[in-house]
């Protein structure tokens, strides 16, 4: 089944042509909607003279209307990339830059702000399905005859398994994004493996939590579509308030979740669970980030009768590389939850520096190899070469693996257990974040000599901190502002402080550990 | 106004980190993006920590946290 194409999911699809494919609460749209909205899509991309591969950049809000953009994309031969709309405009100008977009598929005014990043000729598509689905390019309105879509033209696919289906950008330490590429065949092993794995059918209904833009939206996003079942979005006005959360959920009779692991962390310490709420969810899985074994022992306590699964997985690797069904609540809160094993297809080792693995029980970088790796990264084929390499290990075939500078080892049982990273990656609610971007960023700004940015603890939660060398005095709200027209909101450092020189160990590398400690110590921005 | 000034501060330092010039009490913080998902995490832990209360799950709506002058009032409610 991985030979076939992504959107053949919806036409293999035994759902009904009125059953609900994906709602958000206040919009639905129906099997037979997805299929005939996708369709008029895909004849309107190629009639803008979009073709096999070209890339289609989404600057969508988080509505139902996603499903049928990114199937459209996916008929239309071409390859979807989903931007975060609440990203700042220079953010967007780099991966505009990078991927050279055919045309954006909008779906509203929103649009509007995106224009400066784009070069001048570039269509904008908004996409409108009140009633029927209808077209505004360029601000001008189409009409269907013009579109000679009469009657509707069912695509015929030039695309192969191989091809790209989406790229997704995460972010990268020389300061610029990279874009992962992810094929069809790479979804279809992913998404065929976790739909029979959890059992999924047409009776669930999958709550999406995820931003678009991050890998683990594509579970929620291909998974019902695959069996048939229903993906029920919730919007941040949902993640935000724990009680609007649960409240959604049980509207929605949701049956299955793949929640970040600080979105149970959040639920659990508001204090919501009980064990009558969300009486349909049966299946829990949680990712990410590690999830604290005293938060995952709460939730099997309240709810010992729903299934709970850890789930690792790099974006690089498409989806969920490595899985453990939990059995039993955690022994000590301190414990540290297993990733488990590699699922059907996957296969890890532990290398040490020198690409050889360690002695089992030892801790080494967790490198992966199988069907959901990544061919690598859009326009970087030095980092791809670096990161992606082929090699024979452990008496396994010439193939290629990817080092995911995760660090971990094996327990006794064999289940993988993971321990940190290798190098300066944090994750900041389940979004990978280079600390090395956030520097490039802040040497951007004039009168910096310097920057470091260190991740602290800070009641569960990671917090950033930047540390700055000044060549003259600057004012640090300012700082800050710049900084946040340069990248994501969610990696802007909460506190900058300012440093005289940046302590350095032997050989001139950055001492991150005193610079931690210093943060701990300054808990108020030293302005 | 100890209690709103204070929360003020912290969201003005370290929640959107001293972008925004001044937050008035009645400008709406999530549809202005000033407070999103991690930041509501990062308030509730000032606040309970601050001001030793706990805010119950059923407090934890969005017309407690629109604006400063609510959230002021909340915590006015459970310090009593």
């Amino acid at each position: 089944m991985a030979d076939q194409l992504v959107q053949q999911y919806l036409d293999e699809s035994l759902a009904s042509e009125d059953k609900v494919a994906c709602t958000d609460g206040r919009k639905s749209h129906t099997y037979g909607q997805l299929t005939h909205f996708s369709n008029r899509l895909a004849a309107l991309l190629r009639q803008w003279g979009v073709g096999r591969q070209d890339r289609v950049l989404l600057f969508m809000r988080r509505t139902a209307d996603f499903i049928p953009a990114i199937l459209g994309v996916l008929k239309a031969d071409a390859v979807y990339v989903p931007v975060d709309p609440k990203s700042p405009p220079e953010r967007w100008s780099q991966i505009v830059d990078d991927c050279s977009p055919a045309v954006v598929l909008s779906d509203g005014p929103s649009a509007n702000s995106l224009k400066s990043a784009l070069p001048l000729h570039m269509p904008v598509i908004q996409i409108d399905t009140d009633g029927d689905i209808s077209f505004t390019v360029n601000g001008i309105r189409q009409f269907q005859d013009e579109m000679g879509s009469h009657p509707e033209i069912i695509p015929t696919y030039r695309n192969v398994p191989d091809d790209l289906a989406y790229i997704l950008y995460t972010s990268g330490s020389t300061g610029k994004p990279k874009g992962v590429m992810i094929s069809h065949r790479n979804i279809r092993n992913y998404i065929d493996w976790a739909v029979e794995y959890f059992g999924i059918r047409s009776v669930d209904r999958i709550l999406g939590t995820a931003p678009f833009h991050f890998d683990m939206s594509t579970f929620d996003l291909w998974c019902p579509i695959k069996a048939g079942g229903t993906l029920c979005l919730a919007n941040e006005g949902h993640t935000m308030f724990p009680e609007k959360l649960l409240g959604y959920m049980e509207d929605q009779k949701v049956t299955i979740w793949k929640g970040i692991s600080s979105l149970l962390f959040y639920l659990e310490r508001a204090g919501v669970l009980n064990a009558d709420r969300i009486p349909d969810l049966d299946r829990v899985l949680f990712g990410g980030d590690a999830l604290p074994a005293r938060t995952l022992t709460r939730w099997m306590e309240v709810f010992p009768s729903k299934s709970f699964f850890n789930v690792y997985g790099p974006t690089e690797a498409t989806g969920i590389s490595f899985c453990y069904p939990v059995q039993e609540p955690p022994d000590n809160p301190g414990d540290r939850i297993p990733i488990g094993l590699p699922c059907k297809g996957m296969q890890a080792v532990l290398l040490d520096q020198d690409q050889i693995p360690v002695p089992f029980g030892e801790i080494g970088e967790l490198c992966l190899a199988g069907p959901g790796l990544s061919r690598g990264y859009l326009n970087e084929a030095d980092r791809t070469a670096d990161l992606f390499f082929r090699a024979e290990i452990n008496g396994a075939p010439l193939q290629t693996w990817y080092r995911t500078g995760d660090l971990a080892f094996q327990r006794d049982d064999g289940h993988y257990v993971f321990v940190g990273r290798g190098d300066n990656q944090v994750k900041i609610m389940g979004y990978r974040v280079e600390l090395g971007e956030i520097e490039q960023a802040l040497l951007g700004i004039d009168g910096v000599r310097d920057a470091v940015v260190v991740a602290v603890n800070r009641g569960g939660l990671p917090e950033l901190v930047g540390f700055i060398e000044e060549t003259k005095t600057l004012d640090l709200g300012q700082a800050l502002s710049k900084l946040r027209e340069r990248i994501p909101g969610y990696m802007v450092p909460r506190r900058l402080l300012r440093i005289a020189e940046i302590p350095r160990c032997g050989r001139g590398k950055v001492d991150r550990a005193a610079l931690r400690n210093m943060a701990m110590e300054n808990s108020h921005v030293d302005g | 106004m100890e209690i709103i000034e204070s929360i003020r501060g912290f969201i003005s330092t370290e929640i959107c980190s001293g972008s925004v010039q001044k937050i008035d009490d009645a400008d709406l913080l999530i549809e202005n993006g000033i407070i999103d998902s991690v930041g509501i995490m990062l308030l509730l832990g000032f606040i309970e920590e601050k001001f030793a209360i706990t805010i119950d799950g059923d407090e934890l709506i969005p017309e407690n946290f629109s604006t400063i002058a609510t959230i002021s009032t909340l915590v006015g409610k459970k310090i009593g």
